[in-house]
């Protein structure tokens, strides 16, 4: 994946994303962090083609993503799995065929259909729920079931954003387990958050937005950078500077 | 391929049932609209079908005046069996005529006041054509012998003006209740399309294509359409065949006439047309109002 001179002006003419660059390799898992209204989530609409760019190049595995034609959207999001903070699971449908759907809608059926389905269940962990609704089952166990459905189809490429927001601190390090454990299957990840201490305590490349532009791109990085953490350090040497930083949300 | 189809079938049937007070509404709106729509075209086609027949059924009438005697009478019907375009002349004596309006007359004390007949001879000619039922109709006045002459023109005429009327009528109120029933339709599945935004929004994000996404909305258009179609067919086929063997064999002229219409044929052609109607509707909405990007 590999975006080059980024730019994203929305109609009413706010900056949204300015000249941002960065690749990432194949298997690599990345966390985008950044403020609310950084360009976290536009970016990852940009990846998946529900925006266009208004500048610059973006390539998906060898697919230019900005002048792809319509028709070949589908194609590549095939290729993507998307999970979202609010799940995006259709309330009226079980958790399996909320995960199957997205084998049906690309033509999967019978007996590879409820295979490929099953796996995905039981590799989130929620196969014996498999039959319940979304309002039966809780928060974390719905993001494992739309985790599921992101993987069913073995994406090449794993959009998250940001997944573990409307979840408690435990049941989200038990989501972002599920993420490196699909992760060291060769699916590289992109995950867009606000969650400190899981992005603190994973140390993978970190990614920083700030009013859309790309400030930090750091191979082993924290929520805060190097230099913010020493400053820390050295104002509260008795915690190692977590304590003033986790107090201030960025929002 | 027919794993995916059952599969829209499935999600057709599922967007149908959780909007079913809207896909009523739209099969009953076309229903009514197709109802009123067949109604208009079978009417228009009777009318027609009247006004085509009507002039081979008129005849010209000759009220020969009273004071010309029976044997000049009989050489006037002479020469009009000799005339061209005329198939069958007939002479209503006065006598017979006189007693047959005497008969129909519901009071006959009235009639005893009268002791002479008052009404003249009457020769109908029967034409091979309607135009010559007009041209032999011009020849017969000038003649000094005839009293008075009826050809029907008039009649004809308004008929033709009425059924002109009735066919442009009729079209006109097809033409809008079709695109009513069209509009109904298309509203129906806009309305399906906003409940289901959430969906077609995880149907586009998992990389479903386009035509996948459309065609259980146009399936569900296409089939309220049809059922409003069939709906508005047996109900047009069930009053045809009231109306032919009740009110249409009293009515004079309409009743020779061979306008029973096969049922099925009605029922079937309506059905098609709310197959199209539901299947445009559909189409012009999810076109227009079903984003894809």
């Amino acid at each position: 994946m590999k975006l080059a001179h980024v730019s994203l002006q929305h109609a009413r003419g706010a900056l949204a994303l300015e000249d941002v660059s960065f690749k990432v390799e194949p298997g690599e898992f990345v966390f985008l962090i950044g403020q609310t209204g950084s360009g976290k989530s536009s970016l990852l609409k940009i990846l998946n083609r529900e925006l266009k760019p208004t500048g610059g190049e973006v390539w998906v595995d060898g697919t230019e993503v900005t002048s792809l034609h319509r028709r070949g959207v589908p194609s590549l999001r095939r290729k993507l799995g998307v999970v979202f903070q609010d799940f995006r699971l259709l309330p009226d449908r079980t958790l399996f065929e909320n995960v199957s759907f997205a084998l049906r809608v690309i033509g999967v059926h019978g007996k590879p259909l409820n295979q490929r389905t099953i796996e995905a269940l039981d590799r989130v962990g929620i196969l014996p729920r498999a039959r319940m609704f979304p309002h039966q089952v809780s928060g974390g166990e719905q993001q494992r079931a739309a985790l599921a459905r992101a993987i069913v189809n073995r994406p090449q490429l794993l959009l998250a954003d940001e997944p573990t927001g409307n979840l408690d601190p435990e049941t989200s390090r038990g989501i972002m387990d599920l993420l490196l454990e699909i992760n060291c299957s060769g699916t590289t990840m992109l995950i867009a958050t606000h969650d400190q201490p899981l992005v603190d305590a994973v140390g993978r490349r970190v990614l920083e937005l700030q009013g859309g532009r790309l400030v930090r791109d750091e191979a082993q990085g924290g929520y805060d950078s190097a230099e913010i953490q020493q400053d820390l350090e050295e104002l509260h040497p008795a915690t190692g500077g977590s304590g003033a930083v986790k107090g201030s949300e960025p929002g | 391929m027919i794993f995916t189809f059952m599969f829209l079938l499935r999600e057709a049937w599922l967007n149908g049932f959780r909007q079913r007070l809207m896909i009523l509404a739209c099969v009953t709106t076309t229903a009514v609209a197709l109802t009123t729509l067949g109604g208009f075209a079978l009417l228009a086609w009777h009318v027609h079908l009247i006004a085509d027949a009507l002039p081979r059924r008129i005849e010209v009438h000759i009220f020969v005046r009273p004071t010309v005697p029976r044997t000049r009478v009989n050489e006037l019907m002479a020469a009009l069996q000799r005339s061209q375009g005329v198939s069958r002349v007939r002479l209503v004596p006065r006598e017979i005529a006189w007693q047959e309006f005497k008969k129909s007359w519901p009071g006959p004390d009235v009639l005893d006041g009268l002791n002479d007949n008052p009404l003249p001879d009457k020769i109908e000619v029967v034409t091979t054509s309607p135009d010559r039922t007009l041209t032999l109709a011009r020849e017969v006045r000038a003649w000094p012998e005839s009293e008075s002459v009826r050809d029907g023109a008039q009649v004809l005429q308004r008929l033709l003006a009425v059924a002109g009327f009735i066919r442009a009528g009729g079209l006109i109120a097809a033409v809008l209740l079709a695109l009513g029933a069209a509009w109904m339709v298309g509203n129906a599945i806009r309305l399906t399309l906003h409940a289901r935004r959430r969906d077609i929004r995880v149907m586009q994000l998992v990389g479903a294509t386009n035509a996948f996404i459309r065609l259980p909305f146009i399936i569900e258009g296409t089939t309220a359409g049809t059922i409003g179609g069939v709906l508005a067919g047996a109900l047009l086929a069930a009053g045809l065949t009231h109306l032919s063997n009740t009110l249409l064999p009293e009515i004079p002229l309409v009743s020779e006439l061979q306008l029973a219409i096969d049922p099925t044929l009605v029922g079937g052609s309506l059905a098609i047309a709310g197959a199209v109607l539901g299947l445009t509707g559909s189409i012009v909405s999810v076109r227009r109002y079903l984003t894809l990007d």
